[in-house]
Protein backbone atom coordinates (compact mmCIF):
# COMPACT_ATOMS: atom_id res chain seq x y z
CA UNK A 1 0.00 0.00 0.00
CA UNK A 2 1.79 3.29 -1.18
CA UNK A 3 2.13 5.69 2.04
CA UNK A 4 2.71 9.64 1.49
CA UNK A 5 1.60 11.99 3.71
CA UNK A 6 1.21 15.00 2.43
CA UNK A 7 -2.43 16.09 3.77
CA UNK A 8 -2.89 16.99 0.06
CA UNK A 9 -0.29 19.37 0.09
CA UNK A 10 1.75 18.13 -2.39
CA UNK A 11 1.85 15.92 -5.78
CA UNK A 12 0.93 12.28 -4.77
CA UNK A 13 0.50 10.57 -7.92
CA UNK A 14 3.24 8.12 -8.94
CA UNK A 15 6.18 10.46 -10.65
CA UNK A 16 6.36 9.69 -14.78
CA UNK A 17 8.74 9.10 -16.53
CA UNK A 18 9.65 12.49 -17.52
CA UNK A 19 9.10 14.20 -14.74
CA UNK A 20 12.10 11.27 -12.78
CA UNK A 21 14.26 12.57 -15.38
CA UNK A 22 13.80 16.27 -15.37
CA UNK A 23 14.40 15.56 -11.08
CA UNK A 24 17.91 13.73 -12.20
CA UNK A 25 18.84 16.23 -14.64
CA UNK A 26 18.68 18.72 -12.38
CA UNK A 27 19.83 16.80 -9.63
CA UNK A 28 23.18 16.15 -12.35
CA UNK A 29 23.20 19.79 -12.35
CA UNK A 30 23.86 20.60 -8.46
CA UNK A 31 26.61 17.90 -8.52
CA UNK A 32 25.37 15.04 -6.09
CA UNK A 33 27.00 12.16 -6.88
CA UNK A 34 25.78 9.72 -3.60
CA UNK A 35 23.24 7.26 -3.93
CA UNK A 36 19.76 8.42 -5.52
CA UNK A 37 16.16 6.65 -4.97
CA UNK A 38 12.70 7.42 -5.94
CA UNK A 39 9.98 5.88 -3.81
CA UNK A 40 6.39 5.86 -3.32
CA UNK A 41 6.80 5.46 0.18
CA UNK A 42 8.56 8.01 1.62
CA UNK A 43 8.42 11.30 1.20
CA UNK A 44 11.32 14.18 -0.43
CA UNK A 45 14.02 13.67 1.78
CA UNK A 46 17.99 13.44 2.60
CA UNK A 47 18.80 10.18 4.22
CA UNK A 48 21.91 9.78 6.07
CA UNK A 49 24.01 7.90 8.60
CA UNK A 50 27.05 10.10 10.36
CA UNK A 51 27.43 7.24 13.27
CA UNK A 52 30.55 5.46 11.90
CA UNK A 53 31.13 5.27 7.93
CA UNK A 54 29.48 8.62 6.43
CA UNK A 55 26.66 7.44 4.13
CA UNK A 56 23.77 9.56 2.54
CA UNK A 57 20.96 9.01 -0.06
CA UNK A 58 18.79 11.28 -1.73
CA UNK A 59 14.92 9.52 -1.63
CA UNK A 60 12.40 11.72 -3.88
CA UNK A 61 9.39 10.87 -3.30
CA UNK A 62 5.98 11.84 -5.39
CA UNK A 63 5.74 14.53 -2.97
CA UNK A 64 8.91 16.39 -4.89
CA UNK A 65 6.30 17.92 -7.42
CA UNK A 66 3.53 20.61 -6.17
CA UNK A 67 -0.20 20.12 -6.37
CA UNK A 68 -1.84 22.44 -8.94
CA UNK A 69 -3.57 24.89 -6.04
CA UNK A 70 -0.46 25.31 -3.74
CA UNK A 71 -2.06 27.28 -0.71
CA UNK A 72 1.17 27.72 1.34
CA UNK A 73 5.17 28.42 0.08
CA UNK A 74 5.56 25.25 1.22
CA UNK A 75 3.61 24.02 -1.35
CA UNK A 76 4.32 25.80 -3.60
CA UNK A 77 7.81 24.89 -3.65
CA UNK A 78 8.68 23.43 -7.40
CA UNK A 79 10.49 20.23 -7.57
CA UNK A 80 13.96 22.33 -7.90
CA UNK A 81 13.38 23.76 -5.59
CA UNK A 82 12.66 21.07 -3.39
CA UNK A 83 15.69 19.45 -4.79
CA UNK A 84 18.03 22.19 -3.99
CA UNK A 85 16.37 22.37 -0.18
CA UNK A 86 17.44 18.95 0.39
CA UNK A 87 21.01 18.99 -2.07
CA UNK A 88 22.39 22.93 -1.29
CA UNK A 89 20.45 23.15 1.91
CA UNK A 90 20.79 20.08 3.74
CA UNK A 91 23.55 18.08 2.44
CA UNK A 92 25.93 20.48 2.12
CA UNK A 93 25.32 21.67 5.97
CA UNK A 94 25.90 17.50 6.78
CA UNK A 95 29.20 17.06 4.58
CA UNK A 96 30.02 21.07 5.94
CA UNK A 97 29.65 20.15 8.96
CA UNK A 98 27.48 23.31 9.62
CA UNK A 99 23.74 21.58 10.86
CA UNK A 100 22.21 23.41 13.23
CA UNK A 101 20.61 21.85 16.46
CA UNK A 102 17.54 23.59 15.84
CA UNK A 103 14.69 22.15 13.38
CA UNK A 104 13.29 24.62 12.97
CA UNK A 105 16.55 27.19 11.93
CA UNK A 106 17.89 24.05 10.40
CA UNK A 107 14.92 23.51 7.84
CA UNK A 108 15.04 27.06 7.03
CA UNK A 109 18.76 27.43 6.68
CA UNK A 110 18.16 24.86 4.22
CA UNK A 111 15.42 26.85 2.33
CA UNK A 112 17.36 29.92 2.99
CA UNK A 113 20.44 28.51 1.62
CA UNK A 114 18.60 26.62 -2.02
CA UNK A 115 16.99 30.20 -2.51
CA UNK A 116 20.69 32.17 -2.69
CA UNK A 117 22.66 29.54 -4.37
CA UNK A 118 20.68 27.35 -6.44
CA UNK A 119 21.09 27.55 -10.26
CA UNK A 120 18.68 27.90 -12.37
CA UNK A 121 15.71 29.08 -10.45
CA UNK A 122 13.34 31.70 -11.10
CA UNK A 123 12.81 34.04 -8.81
CA UNK A 124 9.59 32.80 -8.13
CA UNK A 125 11.19 30.19 -7.10
CA UNK A 126 13.53 31.85 -4.71
CA UNK A 127 10.67 34.00 -3.16
CA UNK A 128 9.15 30.89 -2.44
CA UNK A 129 11.96 28.82 -0.90
CA UNK A 130 12.69 32.15 0.75
CA UNK A 131 9.20 31.95 2.36
CA UNK A 132 8.87 28.74 3.55
CA UNK A 133 12.43 29.51 5.03
CA UNK A 134 11.00 32.25 7.20
CA UNK A 135 7.77 30.41 8.29
CA UNK A 136 9.81 27.54 9.65
CA UNK A 137 11.22 30.19 12.26
CA UNK A 138 8.03 31.21 12.41
CA UNK A 139 6.72 27.83 13.40
CA UNK A 140 9.27 27.35 15.91
CA UNK A 141 8.93 31.16 17.34
CA UNK A 142 12.03 31.98 16.22
CA UNK A 143 13.46 35.74 15.94
CA UNK A 144 15.03 36.33 12.12
CA UNK A 145 17.87 38.26 13.79
CA UNK A 146 18.92 35.15 16.18
CA UNK A 147 17.97 32.41 13.74
CA UNK A 148 20.88 34.57 10.82
CA UNK A 149 23.62 34.22 13.33
CA UNK A 150 23.82 30.31 13.90
CA UNK A 151 22.41 29.76 10.01
CA UNK A 152 25.58 29.54 6.90
CA UNK A 153 23.67 31.52 4.30
CA UNK A 154 26.35 34.07 3.22
CA UNK A 155 28.45 31.87 0.97
CA UNK A 156 27.74 28.26 -0.79
CA UNK B 1 13.38 -23.36 29.68
CA UNK B 2 11.65 -21.34 26.99
CA UNK B 3 14.54 -20.61 24.53
CA UNK B 4 12.34 -18.73 21.99
CA UNK B 5 13.19 -14.97 22.05
CA UNK B 6 10.29 -12.58 20.49
CA UNK B 7 11.94 -10.17 17.84
CA UNK B 8 10.27 -7.31 16.57
CA UNK B 9 9.14 -7.66 13.46
CA UNK B 10 10.06 -4.34 11.27
CA UNK B 11 7.17 -3.56 8.66
CA UNK B 12 9.54 -2.72 5.26
CA UNK B 13 7.34 -0.67 2.63
CA UNK B 14 10.33 -0.67 0.17
CA UNK B 15 14.14 -1.13 -0.40
CA UNK B 16 16.34 0.73 -1.94
CA UNK B 17 19.44 -0.02 -3.51
CA UNK B 18 22.63 1.72 -3.82
CA UNK B 19 26.43 1.89 -2.29
CA UNK B 20 24.14 0.56 0.53
CA UNK B 21 20.62 -0.42 0.91
CA UNK B 22 17.93 1.15 2.93
CA UNK B 23 14.82 -0.07 4.06
CA UNK B 24 12.24 2.29 4.04
CA UNK B 25 10.20 1.10 6.90
CA UNK B 26 7.06 2.09 8.85
CA UNK B 27 8.64 3.47 12.05
CA UNK B 28 9.17 1.32 15.06
CA UNK B 29 10.81 2.46 18.56
CA UNK B 30 14.42 0.77 18.10
CA UNK B 31 18.32 1.95 18.42
CA UNK B 32 19.87 3.68 15.97
CA UNK B 33 22.31 1.16 15.33
CA UNK B 34 21.61 -2.62 16.28
CA UNK B 35 20.95 -5.88 14.27
CA UNK B 36 18.36 -7.09 12.19
CA UNK B 37 17.67 -11.13 11.61
CA UNK B 38 16.93 -11.32 8.13
CA UNK B 39 15.35 -14.82 6.74
CA UNK B 40 14.61 -15.27 2.77
CA UNK B 41 11.89 -16.78 1.44
CA UNK B 42 13.68 -20.20 1.84
CA UNK B 43 14.17 -19.92 5.27
CA UNK B 44 17.24 -19.35 4.82
CA UNK B 45 18.02 -16.42 8.27
CA UNK B 46 21.59 -13.68 8.73
CA UNK B 47 22.42 -10.95 10.83
CA UNK B 48 22.68 -7.26 9.63
CA UNK B 49 23.84 -4.46 11.41
CA UNK B 50 22.14 -1.11 10.30
CA UNK B 51 21.95 1.97 11.05
CA UNK B 52 18.67 3.84 11.73
CA UNK B 53 18.49 7.36 9.42
CA UNK B 54 17.32 10.77 10.60
CA UNK B 55 16.22 11.81 7.76
CA UNK B 56 15.97 15.73 6.89
CA UNK B 57 12.56 15.84 4.38
CA UNK B 58 11.21 18.93 3.01
CA UNK B 59 7.69 17.96 3.60
CA UNK B 60 6.92 16.32 7.04
CA UNK B 61 6.30 13.01 7.20
CA UNK B 62 5.52 11.43 10.60
CA UNK B 63 6.06 7.90 10.65
CA UNK B 64 9.12 6.43 7.93
CA UNK B 65 12.59 5.50 9.24
CA UNK B 66 15.34 4.36 7.09
CA UNK B 67 17.39 1.46 7.95
CA UNK B 68 20.62 1.47 6.31
CA UNK B 69 22.28 -1.81 6.05
CA UNK B 70 25.28 -3.28 3.83
CA UNK B 71 23.37 -6.66 2.36
CA UNK B 72 22.54 -6.31 -0.89
CA UNK B 73 20.17 -9.53 -1.14
CA UNK B 74 17.74 -8.36 0.65
CA UNK B 75 14.38 -8.04 -0.76
CA UNK B 76 10.56 -7.41 -0.31
CA UNK B 77 9.98 -11.00 0.25
CA UNK B 78 12.73 -11.02 3.22
CA UNK B 79 11.03 -10.88 7.12
CA UNK B 80 13.13 -8.65 8.81
CA UNK B 81 13.19 -8.52 12.72
CA UNK B 82 14.80 -6.08 15.00
CA UNK B 83 17.00 -8.36 17.62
Amino acid sequence: MKHIYTNGKRNEAKLTYEQRKECLEYIELLGFKHDISFSEYSNTAFVFVSEGEKYCRLVIGTDVYPTDTPTTPNASISYRGAIAHEIIGHYEAWIGDFECTNRYIDEAQASIRAARFAPDLSMEERINLIKDGLLRLHEGKIKLKDARRQMHINER
Amino acid sequence: MNTITDFKTINVLEVLYGEKTTLVCKKEEIETTGQLRITDLHGNSYIAHYNLSMPKQCFTSKDIMFLNIDDKSISLDSKVECI
